[in-house]
């Protein structure tokens, strides 16, 4: 029959639509945290490196300039001379200003000298170049004579190197006070390019390690933005799990949670086709059953009234099905609702057993009941239609004549509704698939839905629904469903 | 039998069903029992 499979696709899709995505919260981006995780301290780092580098480099130079300064210092005091003794000596010294020259590194920076006695007197050099007046510190790495400061001089900052010069000679013996001042521009431009190097070096050295993050970054992150491209690629229905051999270890997780969710997916979607496809079918047969009662009455093979009674069986069959298919959909969509409310199982069992009681009637089934109060949460609706669905079965299976019960016994978290019926009970091969839609064994006497509707009620009401054969002396006596709902 | 009382006395139900179904009889009618639920008239077919 090609008939079969009227391609079920949309109707299932619509069926089993997913819930809406929900708005996005501002999502992190990786990539940025990444990022700003990795270049931010390190920048933070090489500032502070940058400053400290910068100040040892200024320290070193100033100490090299200054052993120049205190050089000429000492050239000037070897050229003194001396009279008398201490309190009358008299200095004297002839210091060429070229001699200095010598000393000028280049000709941005100018030296100027003073020499003067102890008391400050000026003996030579630059007047205006105040005397130095303090203490000689003692300071490791100079003799213990000498001293460098900062000072003022024609309203130039200087760096000042003091010497105090013994002098003696065969007329007399004293103490001379040798200041050399030098103006800052060289230390200014020498300082100036060493920050301009180490900051232009860090900058560098910042630009390396920012490159290789974002390559790093970029190159980590491109398995995530390979596989969200790869699905989004993906035809409309196609639920095939994710294949991603290439992905980093840290991704598998995920990519395996995800094709759970996708097998589930596709098996909720096999059922709704399987589900569309059988309930197709089933509704083609009384049809096909209908178009032949038809035609043998108009053909005269039959009686017209005979016919027709036919017919109105066939059509209650069909209309029973109907109803079936109709119940499923309402379970699905009381689930959705979820207003249960707490109900009296006994009392809805009681109730649809007096529904059903000319059926039974019928049959003469020897039947009994025996409930206590259990309430239940569920749906009135729904706890009807699963014991009319239960009842309806075993008074089906069970011969004329034959006993059925109905038990209804509860403990402190669970109520248990057991329907004991004297049929034929249920073969291995079919118990499997006992609760699927349209697999139940006869489907002449059924819609093949009832035990389907009834598992998804359980479900939905958190219970459990088993169907057990009822063994005495390795013989079947019959059928014992048991129906297991969490207490109210 | 026993409207909105408690102290039912079952007995006194079965001598009663008893006597209607002995009344009953061969009129093409009987009482059928529901054991827990109740009775049920059937007409024979």
């Amino acid at each position: 029959m090609s008939g079969r499979d009227p391609a079920p696709g949309h109707s299932a899709w619509q069926a089993t639509e997913l819930p809406r995505e929900p708005t996005r919260q501002r999502a992190i981006s990786l990539r940025r945290y990444l990022l700003t995780g990795i270049l931010l301290p390190v920048g933070l780092l090489i500032i502070v490196n940058t400053a400290s580098l910068y100040r040892q480099a200024l320290a070193a130079v100033n100490t090299a300039y200054d052993r120049t300064l205190l050089a000429s210092a000492k050239s000037i005091g070897e050229q003194l001379d001396v009279t008398g003794y201490d309190e009358q000596s008299q200095l004297r010294v002839t210091v060429p200003y070229a001699a200095l020259e010598a000393f000028e590194a280049d000709n941005q920076s100018r030296l100027f000298y003073r020499v003067s006695s102890l008391k400050g007197e000026l003996v030579s050099g630059f007047e205006q170049l105040p005397f130095w007046r303090g203490e000689i510190p003692i300071r490791p790495p100079y003799s213990a004579l000498v001293d460098f400061y900062d000072d003022v001089f024609r309203e130039d900052p200087v760096r000042v190197a003091v010497l105090l010069q013994p002098v003696a000679s065969g007329k007399g013996r004293a103490m001379a006070v040798v200041q050399v001042a030098e103006t800052l521009e060289l230390r200014k431009t020498l300082a100036r390019k060493i920050l301009f190097d180490t900051l232009w070096r860090q900058a560098v050295l910042l630009a390396v390690i920012a490159l290789v993050a974002v390559v790093v970054v970029q190159r980590a992150t491109r398995p995530v933005r390979r596989l969200s491209a790869e699905l989004k690629a993906r035809p409309e229905g196609d639920l095939t799990a994710i294949a991603a051999p290439e992905a980093p270890r840290e991704l598998l997780p995920l990519i395996e949670a995800t094709n759970q969710v996708m097998g589930r997916l596709q098996h909720l979607l096999d059922n709704q086709k399987r589900f569309v496809r059988d309930a197709a079918h089933q509704l083609r047969t009384p049809l096909a059953v209908l178009k032949v009662q038809v035609q043998s009455a108009l053909r005269g093979d039959m009686e017209a009234r005979d016919a027709l009674g036919e017919i109105n069986q066939t059509v209650d069959r069909a209309t029973v099905l109907a109803n079936q298919m109709l119940a499923l959909a309402k379970v699905e969509q009381l689930r959705q609702q979820a207003d249960l409310q707490a109900i009296d199982l006994a009392q809805v069992v009681r109730s649809v057993a007096l529904d059903l009681s000319p059926l039974i009637a019928e049959k003469d089934i020897d039947f009994e009941i025996e409930t206590v109060p259990a309430q239940v949460r569920s749906h009135e609706w729904m706890l009807g239609e699963l014991t009319r669905n239960l009842l309806h079965n075993a008074i089906k299976h069970t011969p004329a004549g034959g006993p059925l019960a109905v038990r209804i016994v509860r403990d402190a978290s669970f109520v248990a509704m057991t329907l004991s019926d004297s049929g034929p009970g249920v073969s291995a091969e079919l118990s499997a698939r006992l609760y699927e839609p349209f697999s139940a064994g006869d489907v002449r006497h059924g819609s093949g839905l009832g035990l389907a509707i009834c598992r998804e009620i359980v479900e939905t009401m958190h219970g459990s629904i088993s169907l057990e054969n009822r063994v005495v002396h390795g013989q079947v006596t019959g059928l014992d469903a048991v129906v297991r709902l969490p207490v109210a | 039998m026993f409207p909105g009382e408690t102290d039912v006395q079952y007995e006194a139900v079965e001598v009663v069903v008893y006597r209607l179904r002995k009344k009953l009889a061969h009129t093409g009618v009987t009482l059928v029992t529901l054991r827990g639920l109740g009775y049920l008239l059937k007409v024979d077919a």
